[in-house]
């Protein structure tokens, strides 16, 4: 069965307007995007971006990566739905608690290996991570309080292994200024 | 024109030379376009190039893209549009929207207001940068000089390479007139990600073997892609030793002579019947360089149901798009056939040729060629036009029935003689498409069959077409309406013509005030030796041929049917009641 949430990592140049370009082009071919993450990389001048989507239909996965990697700006893409990845959130959560409620939610945070970053007269915020299952719980248990704000991060994947192939990839593209070139010419010869 | 010694190479020169500087570099010998205050620079530095490039000034931007548009489609090269900020690049839009459908290489420059303005709502400021990210293949502001040769040479690049479109470079007007000392690339930036081409691998071409050399009823489904590959060759060869009759879509017009033996014709909605059926009924499809439109597959759960399906596209996102294929090839249509065709056996399919032309026999005593109505109508004057012109022309039409009927009764051998807004089927493309196509240096007649809808939306480049001496000739169907629509009004809307007549102006004085030849015709007798004339005039000309007002184009495969379940002409009506059956 596929799984209804659908992960991809993207690889883009750091330049004005690329996520723009990302969300155009997910929005005018109809895929609806459950999350978007986008930050700097172990390299200057590549952003890394986490696209999670709801589509389910397996034509439609392969053509969506097909559209981002045809950006020019895109170097690449990895669909990592299926394949074994480190996927986690962020989150933060301010709670109104009371004196009384502060033991019991001591406790519960760190349950869920998550801390207590800011204690004020009356609120408390909560930074969590984890899987999305992980964070789903402890929202679960953290709305017998009263959630004041609330904010996650979406999601960000990183393939598990060494993965090398990625490294040697993204390293050829960025230094071999006729590669496209070259890649022409033998496919003409 | 001459290409006099460039000697500006490490000069210090303004931003707006600099454009001029690297356009004659990439070899563009002509520039469409429309002046304005945010691109006063640019087209002030024009004039210290006037004899290395020629500007054409079209009356309206959008003409100025559909011009370039016809000059990319005719001559294969990259089309230039330029246009100021605003309302000028927005006038752009709709001429890069069919560049974009269609696959053409076209590099549009825009002015834009200065970087201190930008955001301000300054006046004629637009983003046009915003709004033309989904419209072009790729688009650029440039906010540093530095980077505008580049940036250029990068455009062209890519423009024409992989899957051809267009391309917009926004150029704010400070750095128009910023100066620096002007080098040109050698060769264009690093561009990571952007790869045009990939080859076909070993499994993927004997799978493609393996399955044309056991099909018993193939079918070649051939597109745009090979055009632009320049793949006819291979394609023709390839449909001789395995006897594979050739299916063509609009933009595939030409891609295998209309005459050879193996092609079959026009496939679609208002495709031949025999054609739709050998799709319909054919155990393998062979699609080449082709994008399975809505337009030429029907209703798609019914689409050729017993098929193997191969495609061939050098675009990845058009494979499993539209219809789900056993092999999806990413390549190079030229590159992947060459490769495939030592794998492909001599074969024969003389039953389903045979088939085939059963199918065409009993079609054919429905066409309107033979009915024996003499009325003028859209039909008689294409196929009389391609009498006259000996099929040797380079057509170019507008949209609506009339292109309909170019694609059914212009018999076209040629390769890029087709110049035709398929896919986004923008009505005003012809006129300005033609103009175009006239500085493409082809020794051809051209002629821009329109009907008197498309023509009304951009009829002021007649001025154009006057003011350049544009060798073209236009040949306006004029039938008072608004004809496909009229059309569909009368098949699913009950009769009810609403808004679809559509009045016009007294084409002989319009085309006498404008300074060109007009000739006007009314009874088919005429229409050849009027033809001939307007042909042998030098310079522009226009025949209005007045047409039967309630003509339809059949057949036609209504929406939400199978592409076999076409609606033919009725029998009665052109009073075939005595022709063979």
């Amino acid at each position: 069965m596929q799984k209804s949430e659908h992960t991809i990592v993207a690889f883009v140049e750091d330049e004005p307007g690329v996520l723009n370009r990302i969300v155009s082009l997910l929005r005018r071919r109809n895929f609806n995007i459950k999350s978007i993450v986008a930050g700097a990389t172990e390299r200057t001048g590549l952003t890394r971006m986490t696209i999670v989507t709801d589509e389910s239909n397996q034509h439609r996965r392969v053509n969506m990566a097909h559209n981002i990697q045809k950006l020019v700006n895109a170097y690449t893409v990895e669909d990592v739905t299926d394949v074994p990845s480190v996927i986690r959130e962020y989150m933060l959560a301010k709670v109104s608690v009371t004196n009384g409620d502060r033991t019991e939610l001591d406790l519960l945070t760190r349950e869920y290996g998550a801390k207590i970053i800011d204690s004020e007269e009356g609120a408390v915020i909560v930074e969590a991570t984890g899987y999305d299952m992980e964070i789903e719980s402890f929202l679960q248990k953290l709305k017998e309080y009263d959630i004041v704000e609330l904010m996650r991060t979406g999601k960000m994947a990183m393939r598990r292994g060494s993965h090398l192939e990625l490294k040697a990839k993204l390293e050829m593209m960025s230094t071999d200024q006729q590669w496209t070139t070259k890649q022409i010419q033998s496919a003409i010869s | 024109m001459s290409k006099t010694a460039i000697t500006n190479e490490n000069k210090v020169i303004s931003g707006a030379e600099i454009v001029w500087e690297c356009l004659i570099r990439e070899e563009v010998e002509v520039v469409f376009g429309y002046p304005g205050g945010a691109s006063l620079p640019i087209y002030d530095a024009l004039v210290k190039y006037n004899d290395q490039i020629h500007h054409v000034l079209t009356r309206h931007e959008q003409n100025a893209a559909h011009a370039a548009d016809g000059f990319a489609r005719a001559s294969g090269k990259v089309g230039v549009a330029m246009a100021t900020s605003g309302p000028g690049a927005t006038n752009l839009i709709t001429g890069v929207a069919t560049a974009m459908m269609d696959s053409i290489p076209l590099v549009c420059i825009t002015g834009q207001v200065g970087r201190a303005s930008l955001g301000s709502d300054a006046f004629q400021e637009t983003d046009i940068l915003g709004a033309m990210i989904p419209l072009t293949k790729h688009s650029y502001q440039v906010n540093d000089i530095n980077k505008l040769a580049v940036t250029i040479k990068d455009a062209f690049y890519i423009a024409r390479t992989g899957r051809p479109g267009p391309v917009l470079i926004d150029i704010p007007k400070d750095v128009q007139n910023e100066s620096i000392e002007f080098v040109y690339p050698q060769t264009h930036d690093v561009l990571p990600g952007y790869n045009p081409v990939i080859r076909a691998t070993e499994s993927e071409l004997s799978e493609v073997a393996r399955l044309i050399n056991s099909a018993k009823n193939p079918v070649i489904l051939a597109g745009h892609g090979v055009l632009l590959s320049g793949a006819t060759h291979e394609l023709t060869t390839l449909a001789e030793k395995a006897d594979i009759p050739v299916a063509v879509t609009l933009l595939g017009i030409g891609g295998i002579p209309a005459s050879h033996p193996k092609c079959i014709g026009f496939m679609g909605m208002h495709g031949g019947y025999w054609v739709n059926h050998a799709i319909q009924e054919a155990d393998l499809l062979i699609a080449c360089g082709m994008r399975f439109d809505d337009r030429v597959t029907g209703k798609l759960e019914t689409y050729s149901p017993n098929s193997k399906k191969i495609h061939i596209d050098i675009d990845p996102t058009e494979l499993n798009k539209n219809i789900i294929v056993d092999v999806g090839i990413r390549g190079d249509l030229k590159a992947v056939l060459t490769a495939a065709l030592p794998k492909i056996k001599d074969t024969k399919h003389d039953a389903w040729s045979n088939q085939i032309k059963g199918w065409m026999k009993q079609s054919k005593t429905k066409d309107i060629l033979n009915g024996k109505s003499d009325k003028l109508n859209g039909a008689f004057v294409v196929r009389d036009l391609w009498e006259a012109t000996k099929g040797e022309a380079l057509i170019v039409t507008d949209v609506g029935q009339h292109q309909m009927t170019v694609a059914q009764y212009y018999y076209q051998d040629h390769a890029n003689s087709l110049l035709t807004s398929g896919g986004l089927g923008t009505m005003g493309y012809g006129v300005p498409a033609a103009i175009g196509a006239s500085f493409s240096g082809r020794k051809k007649n051209i002629w821009a069959v329109v009907g008197d809808g498309g023509i009304q939306m951009t009829i002021q480049e007649l001025a154009t077409a006057v003011q350049e001496n544009a060798n073209i000739n236009i040949a306006l169907i004029n039938n008072g309406h608004l004809g496909m629509v009229r059309q569909w009004q009368e098949m699913f809307y009950d009769n009810r013509y609403s808004e679809t007549p559509i009045s016009g102006p007294d084409y002989l004085k319009l085309t006498e005030a404008y300074g060109m030849k007009g000739y006007r015709v009314t009874e088919r007798k005429d229409v050849i030796s009027t033809v001939l004339e307007a042909q042998a005039h030098d310079g522009p000309t226009l025949i209005e041929f007045v047409v039967e007002p309630m003509e339809m184009v059949y057949p036609m495969v209504t929406t939400g049917s199978a592409l076999n379940e076409m609606v033919q002409r009725p029998l009665a009506e052109e009073q075939f009641s005595d022709m063979e059956i």
